[in-house]
């Protein structure tokens, strides 16, 4: 699959299974098809990201930010599994268990885009453009996520002061995306450094991925603030949850395609580089 | 081997780099690299300077493309200056 389609095919799929489940999946079956979807992407989102890291030998830097991500998709896979035994323990337990599993996600959801963010710094290189125009970058989408997933935290923390309104994997949740979605900015400035090369193409589905999840938590918490039906609002922000599983497996699929595709017919690498030869030095 | 001008030996690398990175970023990466290692601009480069090139460039390639990749990487740029 060409890079372009990755980036396109999530975005297709999506719409896709909106206009089906808009058109198809009657009103009583609406809430468990929209789970389903949303598990299935985060199922491909972790195969996405486990090709990822598996592309990258053990110790390679970017084998972790990939790793962790999978790790994330894991997790809250695990916790989404969870729904069919509430009820077959106390209630606390159950919030315990899921909040656990999404607070463990979400912190590797956070070190894993905090590894990717540093990549470009890791590698000894600078961005383009000046400081104050990247700190600047970086202050809006620290505003970018205050904005969208704070209305988010604020609900949740509102309802965790409301009896049995406490919800930790909600707070977890919200938790990791503050800290996550500033890092939003280092992810799209280097998505925009390696324009016209092979890389630009998983940074970029990376960064896109990101601002699915940013309007998801953004639509998610709408009905709370303005005055829409909550049925389309939950329709849409569960798209959106949807896409951005897709986007990161896509995003995944590309970083192992730009790391492992032949280039140019080359062979498979070197056990060493030519100046690791003896007599090949000067 | 004709000896190649230090712009050639660079434009070379870069556009080698490039098709990871993107052709600024290629430019760019042997510019930083050719000062940090050599402590001269990319127009200076020459045909000895490629094998040093090489190495002050693995860890920013290893990071960013992985072990592997990188090493075909590097060996792809010593063959194409026939090294």
């Amino acid at each position: 699959m060409s890079y372009r389609a990755l980036a396109v095919v999530p975005v297709l799929l999506t719409a896709a299974l909106a206009a089906g489940m808009y058109l198809l999946v009657p009103h009583d079956a609406f809430v468990l098809a929209v789970q389903l979807e949303v598990d299935a992407s985060k199922l491909v989102a972790l195969a996405g990201m486990i090709a990822a890291a598996l592309a990258f030998e053990r110790g390679d830097y970017l084998r972790r930010g990939w790793g962790a991500w999978a790790a994330n998709f894991a997790l809250l896979l695990a916790r989404d599994a969870t729904l069919p035994f509430e009820g077959t323990m106390s209630h606390g337990a159950f919030v315990a268990v899921r909040g656990l599993l999404v607070g463990v996600g979400n912190a590797s959801m956070v070190y894993g885009t905090w590894t990717l963010a540093r990549a470009w710094g890791v590698a000894g290189l600078e961005y383009a453009g000046t400081k104050t125009a990247r700190r600047l970058t970086i202050a809006l989408a620290v505003l970018a996520a205050i904005a969208f997933a704070g209305p988010t935290t604020v609900v949740d923390v509102r309802d965790a002061f409301t009896p049995g309104g406490l919800r930790f994997d909600s707070l977890a949740s919200d938790a990791g995306d503050l800290l996550s979605l500033p890092l939003l900015a280092p992810v799209a400035l280097t998505a925009l450094a390696v324009q016209g090369g092979t890389l630009r193409w998983p940074w970029t589905i990376l960064t896109s991925s990101l601002v699915a999840w940013l309007l998801y938590d953004a639509v998610y918490t709408m009905p709370e603030y303005v005055h829409v039906a909550r049925a389309p609002a939950q329709l849409a922000s569960e798209q959106l949850h949807a896409l951005a599983g897709l986007l990161a497996c896509a995003a995944g699929l590309a970083q192992r395609k730009a790391v492992t595709d032949d280039d140019d017919g080359a062979a498979e690498a070197p056990a060493q580089a030519r100046h690791d030869r003896p007599g090949a030095e000067g | 081997m004709a000896e190649e001008s230090g712009d050639r030996v660079a434009e070379r690398i870069a556009d080698r780099l490039a098709r990871y990175l993107g052709p600024h970023t290629g430019r760019v990466a042997v510019k930083t690299f050719a000062a940090r290692a050599l402590g001269r601009g990319p127009e200076t480069l020459v045909l000895d300077d490629v094998p040093a090139m090489t190495q002050a460039l693995r860890p920013m390639l290893r990071t960013l493309l992985g072990k592997q990749r990188c090493e075909v990487v590097l060996q792809q740029i010593l063959r194409e200056f026939g090294l």
